[in-house]
């Protein structure tokens, strides 16, 4: 557990860097997040695949496989890529979404 | 009125529900299972039959045969479901109407959709162990491999049982070394995730043991195409490791029919299903269980067992007009196969990560939690006797709850919710 600060907003995140508390999370802090991944700002492409995973985990606890959340989103899968370069992109999109880490793999 | 209950798939999840739905409605409803063949097969074997150590005909048994007498069997395949009508349309105009429907079809694997998976190579070069003709044709080339880069590689998340991957790389070691060809053999375990699991504690002992076995991890590489003439994989954001023996893990889809039937699921074909009810988010009368839901927990036939409880006792209260339990809770329990007739075990739910620890008993065991031993290996070899004997008739595990249990684990502080 450790406490983390973006722009004026201080927030407490797990060992991974995944929010704890969902209510910490606000646009500045999503940036905040991108910016560590070396995504300098967020642009609309960036907010529908954001919203698209903020809904879904709303509504069902869970964010859509990569595959998924580039139909739901519009959003083609190199195009995702591009989006959110470093490694592994739906952890990536999830910790920028304040959701917790997909589960899918378990 | 006789209450029509309905359940799609005859596999692992629509066996057991069926069975336990006749037994707990005793006489009030009519149980009819649809499934599109009568081939029901114990798919953990199918990593063994890579290896030679099991024939896929010695696993495979009757559906029919596994259904309690009164349920009504079917073989037809399923074009769509309208949940307005409250009917499932098995083709030539033909329906079947329910009171209840319950999905329980399973993953479909779609190698179709990565671009160059199905091309040159295919099932030369590049196989799946996850089928049984991608089974056998794997084992016949694993015999007489000699040399080169064999690579594991999943290409997106979610598959079905998600440890097998790390088993296959932990047996081919084993095979390799058994075979004297190891040293002239790299092993490479290519997936998207950014760890050899999702969960730090799991991610790190089973990345340890990978190395340990000389197995290198590549993370984060999301699979885009593969070019099986050069033995090359590409992923999206333009890396590319080569190979010599591909065995890939290809997308994974719910069933045709889902996709073709309005409210019942999302993009992929997955049934989307509360995941602590298992009642489908779109209409009271659905219920989902098991590979073929959104549920987010492992795609195993350990989880759709654990799962059961909740969906039998959720339709129960459905059709008796009562509240529903909100009573899953992700649980699910994988033996990993780890070679030299060894074997780890991993025992999870949606709030905590797999623990060490010693499982099913508290103190007494017998079996260990992410520790390599002899006795999870013997546990996992005689799983298959209690799948046939036990679960599928419903009648569960003897000591084994359907809600995890922290007894007899070693929780770290402040563990729990996902962390």
């Amino acid at each position: 557990m450790a406490q983390k600060t973006y722009g004026r907003t201080e927030v407490a995140a797990n060992d991974e860097g995944f929010l704890t508390n969902p209510s910490d999370w606000s646009d500045d802090v999503a940036l905040g997040i991108a910016n560590e991944y070396g995504v300098p700002e967020l642009t609309d492409e960036h907010w529908a695949i954001i919203r698209c995973v903020r809904e879904a985990h709303d509504q069902n606890r869970a964010i859509p496989p990569l595959r998924a959340l580039s139909t739901k989103s519009g959003v083609s899968m190199r195009q995702m890529h591009q989006l959110f370069p470093s490694g592994a992109v739906l952890a990536q999109i999830a910790r920028i979404a304040g959701v917790s880490k997909p589960t899918t793999c378990l | 009125m006789t209450e029509r209950i309905v359940v799609i798939g005859g596999g692992t999840s629509g066996t057991i529900v069926a069975n336990r739905l006749l037994k707990m409605r005793n006489g009030k409803a009519s149980i009819t299972v649809l499934d599109r063949d009568d081939r029901h097969m114990y798919q953990p074997q199918l990593l063994s039959v890579a290896f030679g150590l099991a024939q896929p005909d010695d696993s495979t048994r009757s559906r029919r045969a596994q259904l309690h007498r009164g349920i009504d069997f079917r073989e037809c395949s399923v074009e769509c479901v309208n949940i307005d009508e409250q009917r499932v349309y098995i083709g030539a105009g033909k329906s079947i109407e329910y009171d209840v429907l319950v999905v329980a079809t399973g993953a479909r694997l779609v190698p179709e959709e990565t671009e160059g998976l199905l091309g040159s190579g295919w099932m030369e070069r590049m196989f799946t162990f996850y089928e049984r003709a991608g089974a056998l044709a794997l084992r016949d080339k694993l015999r007489t491999f000699k040399s080169g880069a064999v690579v594991l590689n999943v290409v997106d998340m979610p598959i079905k049982c998600s440890v097998a991957p790390l088993e296959f790389c932990f047996l081919a070691d084993w095979f390799f070394q058994k075979r004297g060809v190891r040293q002239d053999i790299d092993i490479k375990y290519v997936v998207p995730m950014d760890g050899v699991f999702t969960k730090p504690l799991a991610s790190q002992r089973f990345g340890n043991l990978l190395e340990e076995k000389g197995v290198s991890i590549v993370t984060g590489f999301s699979t885009g195409s593969v070019d099986g003439e050069a033995g090359k994989l590409f992923s999206w954001d333009e890396r590319e490791v080569d190979f010599d023996l591909l065995v890939t893990i290809p997308l994974h889809a719910g069933s045709k029919f889902v996709n073709a039937s309005s409210g019942l699921g999302d993009e992929s074909g997955f049934v989307m299903v509360d995941p602590q009810t298992l009642q489908s988010v779109s209409v009271a009368n659905v219920f989902g269980i098991g590979d073929g839901t959104n549920l987010p927990t492992a795609k195993t036939g350990s989880a759709a067992h654990y799962q059961s409880d909740t969906l039998v006792t959720n339709v129960c209260r459905y059709l008796d007009k009562r509240p529903l339990e909100k009573s899953f809770d992700g649980h699910s329990t994988c033996f990993i196969e780890t070679g030299f007739n060894k074997a780890s075990l991993i025992d999870f739910n949606y709030d905590h990560e797999p623990y060490p620890g010693v499982y099913p008993f508290p103190a007494v065991g017998p079996m260990s939690l992410m520790k390599e031993s002899r006795r999870n290996h013997l546990g996992k070899r005689s799983f298959e006797w209690m799948y046939w004997n036990l679960l599928l008739p419903g009648r569960g595990m003897p000591g084994v709850p359907h809600h995890l249990t922290l007894a007899g684990k070693q929780v770290p502080a402040g563990a729990g919710k996902g962390k």
